[in-house]
């Protein structure tokens, strides 16, 4: 049985190295390092979790979470946006699944995104 | 019917026929009084005579029988026609009334009938035949019952009518009574006849024949000797109604005859006078008898009686002859001169009452030249009859007089009427004097007026009576006047002038006053409109002496020149008063007020009657001040009325010092907005010269033009509300082009509940605006640096935490082993790495919270929380801490909590963890117990209690300050930067609870934080 898809959106590649590493053993990851390459990403699949980062080059962070939210081929998908801006992390807190203030231990991030998507 | 002749009938015939001629002659005088009786006698009697003597003229029973019935037609009539003609004739003008005639008429009537029916009753005639002497025949009746009866009856009426014929001969004395005689003679004739024949003494019935001689004896005796005409008649109503009295003297000196006048003189019955002696009747009178017994002819006024019933005659004596001029006798007239002789002595005494008239009498002839003055007339004018006679009334005429008087005299008296007037005239000596005249017309005979008379009368006192008299009707109708004013409760001030001109004008003084007392001062309250400078006018004792002498004596104090007088006041002097009288009015013994009155005219000193006046009117003053206690009340009128003009007067002043030295405009404007008053502050800060310049615009032509619609507005507003002050601020620019900025109060001005405009106190704010605008620079440029400050904190702190997780991620990586196992100084160095990446981490999140508070940019998300799920949350993140420290964290919900709570989730857990974060940090053992509960029915409430050092109290205010922290010493066990407590703190406030810290050094610390329940954002 394949991982569930998890797309890991973050611009800076030692934090996407990270997570990557934090979720690895538990999810398919997919780590895409702009917001134009993460929109074209998300138009071809359904990823179980995306990890979004708000301050991406081209296209921002909140951009493409209203995409995500606003397109119905991803309502299961859960996301957990994953910032060091508090505010604008706060302002999203009410529609995201989880928004996690950087920085994050990696093995809360792995029990918070596995507990999320019904991994034990 | 057979008929013989016998020679007995031609007298009858003859009787019968001159009975007839009587008739008529009787019928045609039946003017005459008794004259128509006479016909209907002659008439009647001439039937009887002519019947009875056809009666025997009759040849046979039949014809006998019915002459003899037709004969009592006048039978039965004549009695009572004779006592009809008696009666009227000498009763003259009355005649019998009907009634009686009717009455008496009856029993003839009943004989009549009875006559003609005798044949079947035999009342009249029981038995009759024919009987014969030679060849004169006669009816022989025995008589009825009814007959006698009759005749009885029928005597009964003749003798009643000769008794009237015996009254008359006593009536008719003197020439007339021999003719009565006759009369009487002729009356008796048919009763003679009568007796004759029923005493059977002869066989003929001569009773008719009696009659007709009767009737023809008195037909000639009354037109032979005229007794029926009016000459007897006239001669009696002449000489019984005449006034004078008349008495006829034969020649044997005895009374023949006298008038009712003269019985009335001699005061005896005319029965004691007649045919007796002159000197007999005259007996009273016997001086006079005396004197003129052998006077033939005498003319003499001759007095009787005495006193006051004396009365005086003109006694006239003359002989009385017959046609051949023998003296018969003397006719004596009596003219009662009684009244002549009075009016005489009465003219006698008029002309000496003329004479000592008190009125003044003028006589004139026609032509209006004095004739006759009484003395009266000289006492009153000084001038003497002869001084003025032939002269005319001229010489007393005045111009007092109007001339249309002398006019309407003349027109009156030539038109022979009397007149009545008034002049005033001038005496001798020049004085005027006022007279009433009645001038009356005297006219003679012919009705030409011959002499005036006038009679006059000096009214001069009168004339003064009458106008004391109209001063007093003025007194009564200004008393009625001033007692209206009293019951109209009239201002006092106006019951004053009132009183001051009411004074002026009942005493035609021009110059009125009313000083009333107040204290030591008499103070002028009301004066004629003339003395306008005695307005307030105040004077003490030394001052008016005048007012005070009445005042002291309570009696009127007079002048008459005050001008002359050395103590007279000068204040005076422009109205140059002469007389003067200040009249002193008296409340209860005590002198109230003084009313002054003057005079100009010189010589027109106060008469005794004019101060009389005075004493009452103010008298009545006195009373009118009394009665209503008015005096009191105006006095305390006065009072407070001076002290409110004294508030006001200060008032007014204060405020227009106020107003005119205050360092802000104050101006006023009417209802649209013109200004109609500016302080003179306005002028500095306009940069004008004159209010002129500002005063008449509108207050919006002052303001900045872009503020023009909102201020208008602004005061539109308050208009339309009615608001009584409102402040606003706005800019205007002056006339030399400044700009400022005004701070304005604003009163609405309200006269009898309508607004009538604005007043405005205005403050230059100009300064103060400035400042203000530069603190608002200040302000925002503070709140920008401020939010500059947090922008850049966010962003330094997502700097800081962008490195930091690559720090923190790779470092827990590492620690557990995600990259391979490490050794266990790697592990160890690990391990500090992650744990200062931890501090780093909550380091910069209190320093995020703190610049997100700061910069109000922490926005609360409320929603439905459950306590329940907050607090097992908590337990889930801290109770690993705590174990780490050995520490118990404890968890407790009250039941009595809602399930869910209106409240921000986040908020709620991060001050949860700062507080038991807190808590674990300065506790080294025991327990952390958090509760959650509800202290009352509005709140709910979160305690976190733990065993640990304790806040001293003194720092227990300061422990919520931001980088406060207890001790202040930063020890590796209870690092940090002091934030925690502080954002706390903060977070609650936003949160609408409070917090509370109860600590005792040693033992402990408890935060208490409490929200409300079910707010609902």
């Amino acid at each position: 049985m394949s991982k569930p898809l998890a797309l890991i959106i973050e611009d800076d590649p030692e934090i996407g190295n990270i997570l990557s590493i934090s979720l690895q053993n538990e999810f398919e990851i997919e780590l895409l390092n702009d917001g134009n390459e993460a929109l074209v990403r998300l138009a071809q699949v359904v990823p179980a979790l995306i990890m979004l980062d708000l301050y991406l080059p081209a296209v921002s962070g909140m951009d493409i979470f209203a995409r995500i939210r606003s397109d119905p081929r991803l309502k299961t998908t859960k996301v957990i946006v994953c910032s060091a801006d508090a505010i604008h992390a706060d302002a999203l807190r009410s529609q995201a699944d989880l928004v996690l203030l950087k920085p994050i231990s990696p093995s809360q991030v792995r029990e918070l995104a596995c507990r999320m998507i019904g991994l034990s | 019917m057979q008929f013989s002749y016998t020679p007995y009938i031609i007298p009858l015939l003859i009787a019968g026929a001159a009975s007839v001629w009587v008739a008529y002659y009787s019928w045609s005088h039946r003017g005459v009084s008794g004259a128509s009786a006479l016909t209907f006698l002659a008439l009647a009697a001439g039937t009887w005579t002519i019947g009875y003597a056809l009666e025997l003229a009759g040849a046979d029973l039949d014809t006998k029988v019915l002459w003899s019935k037709i004969q009592y037609f006048g039978v039965t009539t004549v009695p009572l026609l004779w006592l009809i003609f008696c009666y009227n004739y000498f009763n003259q003008n009355r005649l019998l009334p009907p009634r009686v005639i009717g009455a008496l008429g009856i029993i003839p009537l009943i004989t009549l009938l009875l006559v003609f029916t005798t044949e079947y009753h035999g009342l009249i005639w029981e038995r009759y035949f024919i009987s014969r002497i030679g060849d004169f025949s006669y009816l022989e009746v025995t008589h009825g019952l009814w007959f006698w009866i009759y005749l009885a009856y029928g005597y009964f009426l003749l003798i009643i009518g000769t008794y009237f014929i015996i009254r008359l001969i006593r009536h008719k004395h003197g020439l007339y009574r021999g003719q009565i005689t006759a009369l009487i003679a002729a009356a008796v004739t048919p009763w003679v006849g009568n007796f004759l024949y029923i005493s059977g003494l002869i066989p003929v019935d001569l009773t008719s024949f009696g009659f007709t001689i009767a009737v023809i004896a008195t037909a000639w005796g009354i037109f032979r000797f005229q007794l029926i005409n009016l000459v007897p008649l006239a001669r009696d109503t002449v000489v019984e109604t005449m006034e004078i009295g008349m008495i006829v003297i034969d020649s044997q000196g005895r009374v023949a005859d006298i008038n009712r006048a003269a019985i009335a003189l001699i005061g005896l019955p005319a029965g004691q006078v007649i045919n007796k002696p002159v000197v007999e009747a005259l007996s009273r009178w016997s001086h006079l008898t005396k004197k003129y017994q052998n006077v033939r002819e005498a003319l003499d006024e001759i007095s009787i009686g005495e006193g006051e019933h004396q009365r005086w005659f003109e006694l006239g004596l003359s002989p009385l002859r017959n046609d051949d001029q023998t003296v018969i006798g003397r006719l004596i007239t009596l003219r009662d001169i009684t009244v002549n002789r009075q009016v005489a002595e009465r003219l006698r005494q008029l002309s000496r009452a003329v004479e000592a008239s008190p009125a003044s009498i003028v006589i004139t002839d026609a032509d209006g030249q004095i004739q006759y003055v009484n003395p009266k007339f000289t006492a009153v004018t000084g001038y003497t009859l002869p001084e003025v006679f032939g002269k005319t009334s001229r010489i007393l005429k005045t111009d007092q007089t109007p001339p249309e008087v002398h006019q309407q005299l003349w027109n009156t008296i030539t038109s022979g009427r009397e007149w009545h007037g008034e002049f005033c005239n001038r005496k001798k000596n020049g004085e005027l004097y006022w007279e009433t005249a009645s001038i009356s017309p005297i006219f003679d005979a012919g009705g030409h007026i011959i002499n005036y008379v006038g009679v006059k009368e000096d009214i001069t006192r009168q004339r003064r009576m009458q106008e004391q008299l109209q001063i007093q009707n003025k007194y009564l109708s200004i008393l009625h006047e001033i007692a209206l004013d009293l019951l109209n409760r009239r201002e006092l001030n106006d019951l004053l002038q009132a009183i001051a001109n009411h004074a002026a004008d009942l005493l035609n003084a021009p110059y009125g006053e009313i000083m009333l007392k107040e204290g030591a001062e008499l103070v002028v309250h009301s004066f004629t409109q003339n003395q306008e400078y005695l307005s307030g006018d105040r004077v003490g004792r030394d001052t008016a002496k005048l007012a005070w002498q009445a005042h002291d004596t309570g009696q009127p104090a007079t002048l008459d020149d005050y001008s002359a007088w050395p103590d007279r006041r000068t204040i005076y002097d422009r109205a140059q008063l002469v007389a003067v009288a200040d009249f002193p009015v008296m409340v209860e013994g005590q002198c109230v007020a003084v009313i002054g009155m003057g005079r100009s005219n010189p010589g027109q000193v106060f008469t005794p009657e004019e101060i009389q006046t005075g004493i009452l009117f103010s008298r009545l003053v006195g009373l009118v001040l009394d009665s209503v206690n008015l005096y009191d009340s105006a006095m305390r009128e006065i009072a407070e009325r001076k002290r409110t003009e004294l508030l006001l007067q200060e008032s007014e002043e204060r405020y227009r010092q106020i107003v005119e030295n205050a360092n802000d405009l104050i101006y006023r404007t009417n209802v649209d907005g013109y200004i109609t008053y500016v302080n003179p502050v306005s002028l500095g800060l306009f940069g004008v010269d004159k209010t002129d310049s500002i005063l008449g615009k509108n207050y919006l032509e002052f303001i900045v033009p872009d503020w023009r619609t909102k201020v208008r507005r602004f005061y539109v507003r308050q208009y339309l509300n009615g608001v009584s002050n409102t402040y606003f601020e706005f800019p205007i620019v002056t006339p030399d082009a400044h700009e400022l900025w005004l701070g304005q109060n604003v009163q609405i001005i309200r006269e009898a509940d309508r607004i009538v405009g604005f007043q405005a106190v205005a403050r230059d704010i100009t300064a103060i605006k400035r400042t203000q605008e530069a603190l608002a620079l200040a302000r925002d440029q503070a709140q920008q640096a401020s939010r500059f400050k947090s922008d850049l904190l966010a962003k330094v702190s997502h700097e800081l935490r962008t490195p930091l997780f690559g720090v923190l991620g790779y470092a827990e990586l590492l620690r557990d082993n995600a990259l391979g196992p490490l050794s266990k100084d790697q592990k160890q160095a690990v391990e500090t790495i992650v744990g200062n990446s931890h501090y780093l981490t909550s380091m910069i999140s209190d320093l995020m919270d703190q610049a997100q508070i700061e910069a109000k940019k922490l926005v609360l998300q409320f929603g439905q929380c459950s306590p329940d799920e907050l607090l097992r949350s908590l337990e889930e993140i801290m109770s690993v801490l705590a174990q780490k420290k050995g520490l118990t964290l404890r968890t407790l919900l009250d039941p009595e909590v809602p399930a869910t709570v209106y409240s921000d989730a986040q908020r709620l857990q991060q001050i949860l963890i700062n507080l038991v974060a807190n808590a674990i940090k300065f506790t080294k053992q025991g327990e952390i117990c958090v509760r959650v509960f509800q202290p009352n029915a509005t709140h709910w409430a979160i305690q976190v209690s733990d065993t640990g050092i304790g806040i001293p109290a003194e720092a227990q205010a300061a422990v919520f300050e931001p980088f406060q922290k207890v001790n202040s010493v930063l020890t590796r066990d209870n690092r940090g930067i002091g934030l925690g407590l502080s954002i706390t703190k903060q977070l609650v406030d936003l949160m609408d609870g409070q917090i509370k810290l109860d600590s005792e050094i040693g033992k402990g610390s408890t935060f208490t934080v409490t929200f409300p329940i079910n707010k609902i954002g």
